[in-house]
């Protein structure tokens, strides 16, 4: 019987963040270990079915690995028939452009009906023509509620909105059959929850939950007892650590990981928020997982040692094939948050161009609209339209790096920093800013890249301009290579996480009589 | 910051008899069955603590946590487990081993030859103790006569003399007027900033939040939570909170189910 290891996280997308992919090797280490990867989410999404079949078919999460969402489970789970014959009726009406009885405002992909002049009804397709959303509204054009529809064609959430503030104030999740299987009511003012309520058509009696939080944690726990032997929860994002750690009795496992830096800022010492939960875990004796070795040291000294933070670093393997090096182009990978000091970036670039006119500069990432026109701007500003591109989300980022004389990371902290070790799998130096955890552990200055003091931009410059020396260049990508195949490998991964999974029981803390 | 005192799986077992005459038995025939029963005062316990931390131990009655202070001081040797402690270790309890039939004057000589004072050094630093105690003339009356409280202060100003790297404080502060406990967590201040390493066992939850930058919750032998003092505190207080709301019999349980788990043969 193969133990089943729960790997929570909040959401997935067909654009996977860093964080996403280090989650998916570790489903296929484990799989391939003999353990029995289950991926769970949090979040509502009526694409569930679409992103598990593309994440499967670019071979991210392996077929045997199964992915569960809270909602789809109880939509499925509280399902008694199939589609019904009113709302079939429904959606076979909504999904007609022109309505009986409206006048109708087509703009492609959106239409706005009327009814004698009142706007009433707004309505939403996909590109392939599918039903979205119908908006409706009052006679003074203030929206009082929206149908969202599942891609097989039923009513899958209707939101009700307060006439005040046009803030949603319920929202009502159907089945298949049309069966309303949760509820949930918000204040409209400040839009927290106030209650979840969760309906199963066998009883009458419904559960009530202060909100879906907790419903994500019973959800969860429901799941740990359907299992034979005694499972493992990994709670991976900061989302799903408190959706664990209140998750009651000891009928799982609990591991807890920190992907990213766990600090805002050094000076003066600033948590970081979305860490809190687990620095209030890591008290009681629960596994803690981080990925650099230097992490693992700080939260020793602020937080204690009781010997239950591991260090797992992620592994890289390039993908990447017969891809040309541009030994002029430099590329920049990262998930531009709030530590990314993207502007000082650009402007130590301007410098380099100055230098040699021939040097680019490509930026990948997610990035929002807000921030790309900033980036833009500011890249217009400076004359550099030529050289520097912002590119946004690349899905297969080991062709990137492995085109550049150089990937360039100005995060102000971060975890392993999952860039890094893409870059040297392909052989790629990395300059970066100085800082713990990620940066300061992987590279020696000079040898597979260079460190340099945080925004530091003339010094940024020097960096990038010290790499036109191509045979020097050429050399730090030797050694980076050689830092990946002896560092970030696939097998030193799994000896650390089997070493772990393995004899989890003995790193169990006793759970509290009260 | 480099880690001063080490524990890993640090437990001490002791036997429990029910007459002299078992106890007997088992001394004298070594290899018959032993009757004792054992019992785990405190069971696999692992924490570093780094110079410069302020470590509260707390715990209800019979956690454990002076069997633990005693391991960390030295006066108790471990049954199983590793103690690593760098540097010399001074404990400071409210009976700190005071000898009662000699005067204080007398004790902090004894102390004092004990860690290797010349006779010289002692005359030099005894001016500095006398002043620390506040004991005035009752230095020179036999420690009998003393208070609890007039003992610790010896035993307190003995031991910050000797300049140790490791202090285990065992409820001696609780027993001083707050006159002297004031002066003495500003002398702790004073270590702490030095990057001394301290050991704070005390019931005095406010002290305890006060003073500490880390907490060791101890229950039942076992470490419940381990971090800094906000944290474990609040997890802490909202415990005893819980637990003096049962009912007395509730209360009993709650430790017989505690302590059950520490008695084997």
């Amino acid at each position: 019987m193969r133990k089943t290891i729960f790997l929570t996280v909040w959401s997935l997308s067909v654009k996977p963040s860093g964080m996403n992919r280090s989650i998916f090797k570790q489903a296929q280490q484990f799989l391939k270990h003999g353990y029995n990867p289950v991926i769970l989410t949090m979040d509502f999404s009526l694409d569930y079915r679409q992103i598990e079949r593309e994440l499967k078919a670019y071979g991210f999460i392996p077929d045997d690995v199964p992915v569960l969402n809270v909602y789809d489970y109880y939509r499925e789970k509280f399902n008694e028939q199939s589609m019904s014959s009113v709302q079939k009726a429904y959606y076979e009406n909504s999904i007609k452009k022109f309505e009986e009885g409206y006048w109708v405002e087509d703009d492609g992909d959106t239409a706005r009906y009327f009814v004698n002049g009142v706007y009433t009804k707004y309505k939403r397709w996909d590109k392939n023509g599918q039903l979205m959303i119908v908006d409706e509204f009052d006679d003074n054009r203030v929206r009082i509620s929206r149908r969202e529809f599942h891609p097989e064609g039923f009513l899958a959430r209707e939101t009700l909105y307060h006439p005040a503030n046009n803030k949603r104030n319920q929202e009502r999740y159907f089945t298949r059959s049309g069966f309303c299987y949760l509820t949930i009511w918000y204040n409209n003012e400040t839009d927290r929850q106030q209650s979840a309520f969760l309906f199963d058509p066998a009883y009458s009696k419904a559960m009530v939950f202060p909100a879906v939080k907790q419903l994500q944690t019973e959800w969860i726990h429901e799941l740990v007892k359907l299992e034979a032997v005694k499972p493992i929860i990994i709670a991976e994002q900061p989302s799903t650590v408190d959706r664990v750690s209140n998750i009651e009795g000891d009928e799982a496992s609990r591991i807890y990981m920190r992907h990213t830096s766990h600090v805002e800022s050094f000076e003066p010492l600033v948590m970081a928020k979305d860490a809190d939960m687990l620095l209030r875990v890591m008290p009681k004796g629960y596994p803690i997982v981080v990925t650099t070795h230097a992490q693992r040291r700080h939260l020793e000294q602020h937080i204690g040692d009781r010997e239950n933070i591991f260090v797992m670093p992620d592994y890289f393997e390039s993908t990447a094939v017969d891809v040309a090096r541009d030994m002029k182009k430099f590329v920049s990978v990262s998930s531009y948050d709030a530590s990314h000091c993207t502007s000082e970036l650009i402007e130590a670039f301007a410098q380099v161009v100055e230098k040699e006119p021939a040097a680019t500069l490509e930026l990948y990432g997610k990035l929002t609209k807000a921030r790309k026109d900033a980036m833009n701007k500011q890249i217009a500003k400076l004359n550099l339209k030529d050289a520097v591109k912002v590119h946004g989300y690349k899905l297969n980022i080991d062709e990137v790096l492995a085109s550049g004389v150089a990937n360039v990371i100005v995060s102000q902290t971060d975890g392993q920093a999952s860039s890094i070790g893409e870059a040297f799998a392909n052989g790629t130096p990395v300059i970066a800013y100085d800082v713990a955890f990620g940066a300061a552990e992987a590279i020696k200055d000079g040898q597979a890249g260079f460190l340099v003091e945080a925004h530091n931009v003339d010094a940024l410059a020097q960096a990038m301009m010290a790499m036109f020396d191509e045979e020097k260049a050429k050399e730090m990508g030797v050694i980076a290579k050689k830092e990946a195949e002896a560092r970030y490998t696939a097998e030193t991964y799994s000896k650390n996480w089997l070493a772990l999974l393995d004899h989890i029981e003995e790193h169990m803390p006793r759970e509290p009589l009260i | 910051m480099v880690k001063t005192v080490i524990l890993k799986n640090v437990t001490k077992t002791y036997s429990m008899y029910e007459s002299k005459s078992e106890q007997l038995t088992d001394l004298l025939l070594p290899f018959k069955k032993k009757k004792g029963r054992k019992f785990d005062a405190i069971e696999g316990i692992t924490f570093s603590v780094e110079e410069g931390d302020i470590v509260g131990l707390v715990g209800i009655n019979g956690s454990g946590k002076s069997t633990l202070s005693n391991i960390i001081g030295g006066l108790t040797p471990a049954s199983s487990g590793e103690v690593i402690v760098e540097g010399d270790v001074s404990v400071i309890a409210i009976k700190s081993g005071l000898s009662n039939n000699l005067t204080g004057k007398e004790n902090i000589e004894f102390k004092c030859l004990l860690m290797g004072y010349s006779k010289e050094k002692i005359e030099e630093v005894m001016p500095d103790i006398i002043e620390f105690s506040e004991l005035g003339d009752f230095i020179n009356q036999p420690v009998k006569q003393y208070s609890s409280g007039m003992k610790a202060k010896l035993g307190f100003a003995i031991s910050v003399t000797a300049d140790p790297d490791v202090i285990v404080i065992d409820e001696a502060l609780s027993v001083g007027d707050q006159t002297f406990t004031d002066k003495s967590l500003a002398k702790m201040m004073e270590y702490k900033k030095r990057g001394k390493t301290i050991f704070f066992v005390s019931h005095n939850t406010k002290q305890v939040e006060n003073f500490c930058t880390k907490i060791a919750w101890i229950e039942g032998g076992h470490l419940r939570e381990f971090g800094p003092t906000n944290t474990v505190m609040k997890n802490y207080r909202a415990f005893v909170r819980k637990y003096n709301k049962l009912s007395e019999k509730e209360q009993k349980a709650f430790r017989d189910s505690l302590a059950a788990g520490r008695k084997h043969d």
